[in-house]
Formats: structure tokens, C-alpha cells, sequence
């Protein structure tokens, strides 16, 4: 198992598309630094503009908490889409270029082949959220410095600087199981074609669908949003709150890995089933 | 025609008093700003609480720097939320054009009996329309209360400890305060994207700041 991971992470290493994402993630944190750098206080000065009638605002506004903070947001849109080029390809890439039926040769055993796929998949999605976890730190923390966090969510919450570092690491843990089901979902897509666009076509759709279903029909599809993987992709901004719900967050951890186990389960089945004729 | 003159002389007694308790509420509000101005430079620790329904931080502390006549400067760990106007700038605010000063009941505040002193500003355009103090008998002004043009109703109420100036010891700020409405893009919130409050609702906010440890310059 650990020579077939090995192998499956090597082939991500030496696909060009595995940096489109850690190249695109560094466009976007260093756009929105740069940007919030420059401009930030005008931004944040629409933002407050209410607020500047009554109070005086003592204190920074823009630090590398607040960015990071923002920065998480990008996991929603954007970072899935960027996880479905690499693992919609995991396999279907293979069975399209004849690699997977000499794989299949080995003596490995189907079920330890998907394992071995599914678990680089994961190691790639976790990498892809880290960096964007640390270059976020690391330029908000060179250009804007320590400071408080202001959140707007259900209303305006601050923290103070020194009670924000384990809400990050439990937001980016949240984060990565998300992206995870993404991975799953996009890596058992790719176990029923033989074509790299299906998968990653089909993911995004399906995300975007659902996605539009949580967010637009929210009280026509309210019995059923829970049960909705991507309901809870916003799960992490949960613990941004004074009054953290951690029912809800349990919730959301339980669905999600619900669906990592069910995309895993049906991917291997049909995986361990399939004929592959190329 | 004897009762013209009787109505007269009553008429005539009334603006007597009227005018009497007018200069006292004048002299009476004068005497209390002069307190304040006597405050030297100083500089203490203070301690910020802030309850806005929908605002959430935790208590603030730091310093405050003052150096007259009514220049504050905060000095905060952290972020904070303080009041726009300090007591020092409305009370500027309202008396330092030409004015109105009319006497009012006395009030217990905070079990002080304290003199009622109504204050109304002759420029028509100033933002502050209206303006009431407590005033008690060592002349410290114990309550605050200013409707102004734009931002609805300050109150602000002021305990005093052992300082021999006119220093508080704790401020309490109550304000009127429009909901806050930013869109879910900016914001990531998209949870609470249809279940905001209506546009432009007000709420009564407030803040306490506790001032200790003074030291005089």
C-alpha cells in the first residue's frame, strides 16, 4: 500500500495541473493582500461607515487575521474547482491513456489500487488547503502585523489577537474535510469514465447545483439543506462566532464524513466491478 | 381697571422669576463648566464595555490621555469601540455659542438631588437642538442628556469617586444606533444573507468606561 501511494502521489508530482492550484491560490492571497494593502482602508471605511457616526474605532482594522479570515471565504467558490483538476483525473486520466489496465497487471489488488488513488487525492487537498492556510499567514502577517479580528457574521464579533489561533486551526480542519467530500466525490466520478473532463465537468456542476439549491431556494429546500454536503462547506465560519453552536458544527462533521464514506464505498464497489477495456 | 393692573403686576412679578431662575440655571451651568476646565493634563487606566445587541467584543482596557481643554487620546489594547463624542465635546458642542438656560425640578440621580438645567442653543443650524443637566452641589454634572439633528439621543451618566478634580470614575454612554447592513458578498456571510433585520432600524446601545488610577500632570 505505502509503495502504491508513494507511486499515485509521484504521478500527481509530475502532472503540470497539480501547480495550476497552489499557482492560483497564490494569485488570489496575493491579489486580496495587495489589494486590502493599497486600498483596504477605503474598503473597510464603506464597511464602517455606519458605525464611524456613532463610535470612534480605536485600534487595527486590517491585520493578518482579518485577511486570513477573509481568505477562508475563498474555500467556498473556489479552491473545489481547483481540487477537481487533480483528483477528477485520478483515474479516469489513467483509463484514458491506458496506464490504469498495466497498473491493474500488478498484484495489488483493486481495492488497495483505489485506496492507494483516493488517499493521494486527500494528501494533494490537504496540501492545497495548508498552503493556502500559510501563505495567507505568512504575507497578511509581513504586511499587516498581529492584530484583532473582526468578523461580520450574524452581526460584528471581535477577537482578541490571542484567541483567534485555534479557531484557524479548527476552521482549516472543517475547511479540509470539506474538501475532502469534494475529492471523494470527484475521484468516484472518475471511476465510472474514461475521459479526464467528465469528472472534473461533473463535480463542478454538481457543486454549483447544489451550491445555487443552499443558497437561493433556501426556505423551499430547508427540510432537506442538512442533508446536503455543501450546506455545510461554511461550517468553519462557525467557529468565528462569541457562542460557538457546536451542535451544528458536529452536524456538519457527521454529514461530511457520511459522504466521504458513501462517494469512497460506491467509487470502490464500481471500481472493483469495472471492466476496463482501454 | 383694577384688575389690568393686578394682571400686570402679576405678569411683570412672573418674568421676575422666570428671568431670576434663568440667570441661576446660567450661573449654575457656568460654575459647573468651570469645574471641568480646572481638570489639568492627566492620563488613567481605563476599562471598556460595549452592549450593542448585535455587536460582540469582550472588555477592552488601555489608557486615556487627556490635555486640556478637551483633547482624549486612547491609548487600547487592541480593538475598540469607544463613544464618537466624548462628554467633553457635547458639552462644547452645546455651550460654547449663545444659549438658553432654563431651570428645571430638582432629580435624585444616583441618590444625589441634583438641579435640572435645560440648555437650548440660539444657532439654529447646530447638530446638538437640545441639551439637560444634572448638576448636584458640589457642581459636578451627574447626568447628560443631548438630542442632536442626525444622530437621535445621547445619555450619558457619570459617577464620580474620590478625585479632587471633576474627573468620573465611570462614564455610561446610551445612544440610539442603526442596524448594521453589509452585503453577504463582502462579508462571506451568506447564512444570514435573508434573515436581516429592516433597513435602517434603530437600537439603543451602550457603553461603560471605568476610569481608575489617575495621575495629574
Amino acid at each position: 500500500m505505502r509503495t502504491l501511494l508513494r507511486s499515485e502521489l509521484f504521478k500527481i508530482t509530475r502532472r503540470p495541473r497539480t501547480y495550476i492550484g497552489f499557482g492560483a491560490i497564490l494569485i488570489i492571497v496575493l491579489a486580496l493582500e495587495f489589494a486590502f494593502y493599497a486600498e483596504g482602508e477605503t474598503l473597510i471605511g464603506l464597511v464602517f461607515q455606519n458605525l464611524e457616526s456613532v463610535f470612534r474605532l480605536e485600534g487595527k482594522i486590517i491585520s493578518v487575521n482579518f485577511l486570513t479570515y477573509m481568505l477562508l471565504n475563498v474555500l467556498i467558490i473556489h479552491v473545489p474547482i481547483l481540487i477537481c483538476l487533480v483528483t477528477g483525473d485520478i483515474i479516469s486520466g489513467e483509463a484514458a491513456n491506458g496506464s490504469l489496465r498495466l497498473l491493474l497487471q500488478r498484484p495489488y489488488g483493486r481495492v488497495n489500487i483505489y485506496m492507494a488513488k483516493w488517499l493521494a487525492g486527500t494528501i494533494y487537498t490537504i496540501g492545497l488547503i495548508l498552503f493556502l492556510a500559510l501563505s495567507s499567514y505568512v504575507l497578511g502577517y509581513l504586511l499587516f502585523g498581529e492584530g484583532d479580528l473582526i468578523v461580520f457574521r450574524k452581526g460584528i464579533h471581535v477577537f482578541e489577537a490571542s484567541d483567534v489561533s485555534w479557531r484557524f486551526v479548527y476552521a482549516f480542519g472543517m475547511g479540509i474535510l470539506s474538501m475532502m467530500v469534494v475529492a471523494s466525490l470527484s475521484i468516484m466520478i472518475s471511476s465510472f469514465t474514461s475521459n479526464s473532463i467528465g469528472p472534473i465537468v461533473g463535480t463542478i456542476a454538481i457543486l454549483i447545483v447544489l451550491n445555487i439549491i443552499s443558497t437561493v431556494a433556501v426556505n423551499l429546500m430547508q427540510p432537506v439543506l442538512p442533508y446536503i454536503f455543501t450546506t455545510h462547506f461554511i461550517k468553519w465560519q462557525y467557529f468565528f462566532e462569541t457562542e460557538i453552536e457546536w451542535s451544528s458544527i458536529y452536524t456538519g462533521v457527521f454529514v461530511q464524513i457520511g459522504y466521504i464514506i458513501l462517494f469512497t464505498t460506491i467509487g470502490l464497489i464500481n471500481f472493483k466491478r469495472k471492466d476496463i477495456l482501454t | 381697571m383694577k384688575k389690568i393692573v393686578l394682571f400686570s403686576l402679576f405678569c411683570f412679578a412672573l418674568s421676575g422669576i422666570t428671568f431670576s431662575q434663568s440667570a441661576y440655571a446660567d450661573s449654575l451651568m457656568k460654575a459647573s463648566l468651570k469645574r471641568l476646565e480646572s481638570i489639568p493634563k492627566y492620563v488613567c487606566d481605563i476599562k471598556i464595555l460595549l452592549d450593542v445587541e448585535w455587536i460582540n467584543i469582550k472588555e477592552r482596557t488601555g489608557k486615556a490621555y487627556f490635555y486640556p481643554p478637551d483633547s482624549v487620546n486612547y491609548e487600547i489594547k487592541g480593538f475598540a469601540f469607544l463613544p464618537k463624542k466624548g462628554y467633553n465635546d457635547q458639552l462644547g458642542a452645546v455651550t460654547e455659542g449663545d444659549y438658553t438656560a432654563l431651570l428645571l425640578n430638582k432629580e435624585t440621580i444616583s441618590n444625589v438631588s441634583c438641579d435640572v438645567v435645560k440648555i437650548i442653543p440660539s444657532d439654529i443650524e447646530s447638530d446638538v437642538v437640545l441639551g439637560q443637566f444634572w448638576i448636584d452641589s458640589k457642581l459636578l454634572i451627574r447626568k447628560m442628556t443631548f438630542v442632536t439633528r442626525d444622530e437621535g439621543t445621547y445619555n450619558l451618566y457619570l459617577d464620580y469617586g474620590t478625585e479632587k478634580y471633576a474627573v468620573p470614575k465611570k462614564v455610561t454612554v446610551e445612544f440610539d444606533i442603526k442596524n448594521q447592513e453589509l452585503p453577504a458578498t463582502m462579508t462571506g456571510d451568506l447564512e444570514s444573507a435573508g434573515d436581516e433585520k429592516p433597513k435602517g432600524e434603530k437600537s439603543k446601545g451602550r457603553i461603560e468606561i471605568y476610569y481608575s488610577n489617575y495621575v495629574f500632570g
